[in-house]
């Protein structure tokens, strides 16, 4: 199974949200990353089938998505950014109004609903008024309601918003496990949730397609570009105004600081294997994917 | 068996070996699988009509049953009447239509469109089984309303009938162009419009008595009315491709 992505852009007006962009994703978990307004979620859109590019073309196996409409949108599984429910829903009530509109027999929507809410620990709460969920919660009822068809193509705009360090560990195990036969695309600012489960980054800067390969690989781009110095907390300013800093972390009277540059930034610096945060916050402090690129 | 037996002698040294035990378990769980990924998933459209039903606000129950009460209780305190009757109508009519339109897009004035739109029934559907639904409900009101003028004070259904649809199309058409002209997105602002629709429609019996309610006006204000109803439902269904009401950020 192979989405193909050609050419795809959308313009709002004179604005230019998705500019010919053009990916191919096969079954495994793809991390779409980007700074606000790059353009993930209106690419996530267009994917869904809910939001008709300008120019350009998606694919499944080589049919057009708007073509196979209802048979497309069967397969496919989506929890957007925002969303809301209507007023006195219980999760349940959330979970069943949504397994219906996805076609799902009775007896199947009462099952998976079940099946999901114990995965995503709700199933106790789920006669609870979603209103009185948390942010938590309510992200986790989203995910649910994405897999209620058990869908061959999952996509997750910012599924860890909002989401505790113990919930988005179970989260990255879900995904995890479900990755195998299917294709998951999700987009994220917590770059550390899909450094370890996604075998694909794709980084979009201003609606463009601007690097894309394995997290292993993409970070080796900048393997002499990150730095480790412990200094004085007077030099620690001049270093945070000149550099980009990753991490700042005291210790005693030193501060010691994860420093990202091309050149060495102190005496006693040190170089530091780089992970995808460094290299995000290398991407996005200024125009360097040509350096990288060619990299 | 006596096939079986005479074959067994003709094949003495034959035998089929026995299946292994895993293939046989793998065959069945294949099968399984096969069948339950080949249900057909498809909800049917009175399905999706009583779904969109049983999840109608209480507001627009709450409003058809004040309807009610307000309809009974000026059935009796007034003198039966043609032009009395018409007036019934004319105020009950726009009070059916109060909540009507917010309940119609309430996906978009609820952020549900996007989720709604990704699943298997498109937006357009469930846009068009909600309308049905609540249509369905005001409609029935009327007539409700309509049939209980006629059975009691004895007039011709025919006589009522345009009475009643031209204030509802009216309160209808008000309160969804408010909602359309002016962008509306929060379900309270578009409450809001849905009331002063209503209440300028209400306003109108005093005005429209005073013109004149000949059979001729009110037929063409019926026809006027309904080709704006249709203009205003197929803008309302034309941007549904393209994401429909969805706020964009």
């Amino acid at each position: 199974m192979e989405l193909s992505i050609s050419k795809l852009s959308k313009h709002y007006g004179s604005k230019i949200a998705v500019d010919e962009f053009e990916a191919a994703v096969g079954c495994g978990i793809h991390a779409l990353l980007g700074a606000n307004g790059s353009g993930k979620t209106t690419l996530m859109r267009m994917l869904c089938g809910i939001l008709r590019p300008t120019s350009g073309s998606i694919s499944l196996d080589g049919t057009d998505i708007y073509a196979m409409g209802e048979h497309y949108r069967e397969l496919l599984g989506y929890l957007p950014q925002n969303f809301g429910y209507y007023p006195n829903f219980s999760g349940w009530d959330f979970m069943i109004y949504l397994a219906a509109l996805k076609g799902l027999p009775k007896i199947a929507a009462v099952n998976r609903s079940e099946e999901l809410l114990q995965m995503v620990g709700l199933y106790d709460a789920r006669k609870k008024k979603l209103k009185t969920y948390s942010g938590g919660m309510r992200q986790r009822i989203g995910i649910a309601q994405a897999l209620l068809n058990d869908p061959a193509i999952l996509i997750l705009d910012e599924p860890t918003a909002g989401l505790d360090p113990k919930e988005r560990t179970k989260f990255r195990n879900i995904i995890s496990d479900l990755s195998a036969n299917r294709i998951i695309l999700l987009s994220t600012h917590i770059v550390s949730d899909v450094e370890y489960v996604a075998g694909d980054i794709i980084i979009m800067k201003q609606g463009r397609l601007a690097l894309r390969n394995s997290s292993e690989y993409i970070c080796s781009a900048i393997q002499n570009s990150v730095w480790t110095a412990t200094v004085p907390p007077a030099d620690a300013q001049k270093l945070m105004r000149k550099h980009t800093v990753s991490n700042l972390r005291h210790a005693g009277e030193q501060v010691e600081l994860r420093i990202i540059s091309d050149e060495k930034p102190y005496g006693g610096a040190i170089q530091s294997p780089p992970n995808l945060e460094d290299l995000y916050l290398y991407f996005f402090r200024e125009d360097n994917i040509n350096e990288l690129d060619e990299a | 068996m006596k096939n079986k037996k005479s074959i067994g002698m003709l094949f003495p040294d034959e035998s089929i070996p026995s299946p292994d035990e895993k293939r046989i378990t793998q065959t069945i769980a294949m099968g399984q699988e096969y069948i339950e990924r080949h249900i057909p998933e498809t909800t049917p459209i009175f399905g999706l009509l009583g779904l969109q039903a049983k999840y109608i606000s209480p507001l627009l129950w709450a409003t058809q049953f004040l309807a009610l009460i307000v309809a009974s209780s000026l059935m009796m305190s007034r003198e039966p009447d043609l032009a009395t009757a018409q007036n019934i109508l004319f105020h009950v009519a726009p009070l059916t239509a109060l909540f009507a339109v917010p309940e119609i897009i309430k996906d978009s004035l609820y952020e549900m469109a996007e989720l709604e739109s990704s699943c298997k029934n498109s937006g357009s559907i469930i846009l068009l089984v909600r309308l049905v639904a609540v249509g369905c409900l005001n409609i029935l009101m009327l007539s409700l309303f309509v049939l209980m003028l006629a059975r009691a004070w004895h007039f011709r259904i025919i006589s009522l009938i345009l009475y009643a649809l031209v204030p509802y199309n009216c309160a209808i058409i008000m309160s969804l162009g408010c909602i359309q002209l002016l962008k509306i997105r929060g379900r309270h602002a578009a409450q809001f419009a849905a009331f002063v629709s209503a209440a300028i429609v209400y306003a109108f019996p005093t005005a429209v008595f005073t013109i004149g309610t000949s059979a001729l006006a009110m037929i063409s204000a019926f026809a006027i009315s309904a080709i704006f109803l249709s203009l205003q439902i197929y803008w309302l269904f034309k941007p549904m491709p393209n994401g429909g009401n969805i706020a964009w950020n």
